[in-house]
């Protein structure tokens, strides 16, 4: 699985991309909005964990990019907030689903493997197209 | 302290609440990277893995802790977000109970938020009716003996919403019973200003003969 990591904590970005090596993801990273969407322009990742306070374009309107270009990918939010707002509003915006930071490692797995085989079943399904 | 002023202070703390919170999340997974290792290296010569993984999990213990505090605090700052908004005072009594464990633990006096079996929300300015439930909380800390217990119930009224807060012995929740007293002692005549901008009362009450609160809130409040 190629999953794009987006936070512009750049050192909990370094540590988690390591920790998601280690259990063997292809991982890339990226810490501001901009640069994210040329990635996943570029690298075509099918995963996206994407944190939704960041400075300049913010983690729901780089939701609202992806999903209008690739909405196959799958974005999974990292929320920092004591509330469950932003995730929800991200949801319906289309993400795969939200978790609070910090997260658990093993819960973020479990919501990854979710959201890729959600990727799958999307690349696999034939576009119905309108008569 | 004017709307604009309680605004400034809730953006301000709940700014510094959400970078405390990355502090957390990167110190998270730097020593969840630490145990991904010493678990790689666990078949090897490494003498101090056991005392290494005790170490390890003392930090995510206390990462957690500072987690709980963090969010609780970026939710109290977030009550100052908007003047009135429609509080579940459930929730509302769990957060200040929360909130105010430390100065209660201090005195070695329990705490407790005991929540309405019923769905008790009304629309009330939330960051005032926090600091009116903190004031009485301390109020009756300053009443109670070591091992007493202070209990906090929400229910439904006619008029709106009540919140009884009792000092009662360890596993006594009796009914409150309304005592007319003269008046309230100087240390809550304090928050007057703030009850009367609320349109809400607070007044003695006793259950089972030991000191008690209660806070009345209008619907029109």
């Amino acid at each position: 699985m190629k999953v794009l990591l987006v936070d512009d904590e750049e050192e909990f970005v370094n540590t988690l991309a390591e920790r998601l090596q280690l259990r063997g993801f292809q991982v890339l990273t990226s810490t501001d909005g901009e640069a994210a969407l040329r990635v996943v322009n570029e690298d075509g990742p099918q995963v996206v964990l994407l944190d939704v306070m960041m400075p300049g374009l913010g983690g729901l309107e780089v939701l609202q990019q992806i999903k209008s270009a690739h909405p196959n990918i799958q974005v999974i939010l990292l929320t920092g907030r004591g509330s469950t707002r932003e995730g929800i509003e991200g949801m319906r915006q289309g993400a795969f689903d939200f978790l609070m930071k910090p997260i658990k490692i093993e819960e973020l797995m479990e919501k990854m493997k979710a959201a890729f085989e959600l990727f799958i079943k999307g690349s696999t399904e034939p576009e119905v197209k309108p008569l | 302290m004017t709307d604009q002023e309680i605004a400034f202070m809730g953006k301000m703390t709940a700014g510094m609440t959400h970078e405390i919170k990355n502090v957390l999340a990167t110190i998270k997974e730097s020593s969840g990277l630490m145990q991904d290792f010493l678990k790689l290296c666990q078949d090897g010569p490494f003498p101090y893995g056991e005392k290494f993984a005790q170490i390890l999990s003392g930090i995510q213990g206390q990462v957690a802790r500072g987690v709980e505090i963090s969010t609780r605090l970026n939710r109290f700052a977030h009550s100052m977000d908007e003047p009135v908004i429609t509080a579940d005072l459930n929730e509302i009594i769990d957060q200040v109970v929360f909130l105010n464990q430390r100065q209660a633990r201090l005195k070695q006096i329990e705490l407790r938020g005991i929540p309405s079996g019923e769905d008790v929300r009304m629309a009330t300015d939330s960051f005032r009716l926090q600091l009116v439930l903190a004031a009485g909380i301390h109020y009756l800390l300053d009443r109670s003996s070591p091992k007493d217990l202070i209990i906090l119930r929400p229910r439904k009224t006619e008029q709106g919403a009540a919140v009884d807060i009792q000092i009662t012995a360890a596993e006594e929740t009796a009914e409150t019973i309304e005592a007319p007293r003269p008046e309230l002692r100087p240390e809550l005549a304090e928050i007057q200003k703030i009850l009367d901008q609320m349109q809400a009362q607070i007044r003695p009450g006793n259950a089972g003969g030991r000191e008690g609160l209660i806070l009345v809130l209008n619907k029109s409040g």
